[in-house]
């Protein structure tokens, strides 16, 4: 039953992480909410995203993690 | 990639998408309070400090940073903006932001507690019951003109030593912290690495809403679980969430996190 419900996990987890990772290549290709910036404490990043208040709330949340 | 990042990620991002509600209730109190905490465990000199205000209503009470509550009324709905709108409200907002490590809105009732958390942009919620044994000493002083009396407990890994006042029958406090007699005035960890002290006690007309929508409901053991990875593996996390850096820019994030963000409040989860 744990084997089961792990692999079930892993599979879930492989699946999402390939899925986020494709979606945001697929972004970037089309060149759609990406953008580069630096934060107050002077960390460059360039991130994607699939909207404005995703790519918005990330970087408020990269600027408290990177500088606070 | 270990097994407990995959369950946390699992559990954190997949279950239990929790059911929205918003109660706006009316405060009669409003306390204010300083935290100073320790930011690193291994350095007595990074020290900080933020204000925190405690509202206290007829049913529930409400424990929050003053810049958290600050930098939430500014935010605004950013989903019709273009790119270049949203780089300049950036720059913009983040010069308006006030900044807080204390992203958490903490609601009591009785000994229940309903805890709003974040890690990063994510939010959280889950409820915890909190029995806390205090015991009372005779020992007596005044702080901030209160006559206080000493009692202590244990909780989350750390001893506390708490000063309350009967001139205030309020069975409230900071933090996770209540159910004694009086308000608590101070409390401490015994390390000093967690200080709350009273500035302020006043009424008040204000409201104060429980709102945790678009939280998913997890439990206090997965969350703290999940914060740590997030930690410990923060160029993968911040990959997962669409972010690309080189070399030297990861490093200058993951040795501000190891500098900032290692000496919790609550060190011992149950």
């Amino acid at each position: 039953m744990k084997k089961v419900f792990l692999t079930l996990t892993l599979i879930l987890a492989t699946t999402l992480t390939f899925a986020t990772l494709s979606t945001n290549k697929a972004i970037s290709e089309q060149g759609n909410w990406a953008t580069t910036f630096t934060t107050s404490c002077g960390v460059t990043t360039t991130i994607y995203a699939s909207s404005a208040q995703e790519m918005y709330d990330n970087m408020i949340g990269f600027e408290e993690w990177s500088c606070y | 990639m270990n097994k407990q990042l995959l369950l946390s990620i699992v559990f954190l991002t997949n279950i239990n998408l929790f059911s929205q509600s918003t109660i706006t209730e009316k405060a009669i109190y409003k306390a204010i309070y300083s935290i100073t905490y320790l930011a690193d465990s291994t350095d007595i000199y990074s020290d900080k400090s933020e204000k925190m205000l405690l509202y206290i209503g007829k049913k529930h009470t409400l424990f929050e940073s003053v810049n958290n509550r600050y930098n939430n009324s500014i935010k605004k709905d950013y989903s019709n903006n273009t790119i270049q709108d949203l780089s300049k409200k950036y720059n913009s907002t983040s010069r308006d932001r006030k900044r807080t490590r204390f992203e958490y809105k903490i609601y009591t009732t009785l000994n229940k507690i309903k805890v709003i958390d974040f890690i990063f942009s994510d939010k959280y919620v889950y409820d915890e019951k909190v029995n806390l044994n205090w015991k009372i000493s005779s020992e007596i002083k005044t702080i901030n003109t209160y006559l206080c009396k000493k009692a202590v407990t244990f909780f989350s890994g750390r001893k506390y030593e708490a000063w309350f006042t009967e001139e205030l029958p309020i069975n409230s406090g900071p933090y996770k912290f209540s159910g004694l007699p009086g308000l608590i005035v101070k409390i401490q960890d015994t390390k000093n690495n967690y200080i709350f002290e009273l500035l302020s006690f006043e009424k008040t007309n204000d409201n104060f809403v429980l709102n945790n929508k678009g939280a998913t409901k997890t439990t206090k053991k997965d969350f703290f679980r999940a914060y740590s990875d997030f930690k410990e593996n923060i160029g993968y996390q911040l990959s997962l969430r669409g972010f690309e850096m080189d070399e030297v820019n990861k490093r200058k994030v993951q040795e501000n996190i190891k500098r900032n963000r290692n000496n919790m409040i609550e060190i011992k989860i149950n």
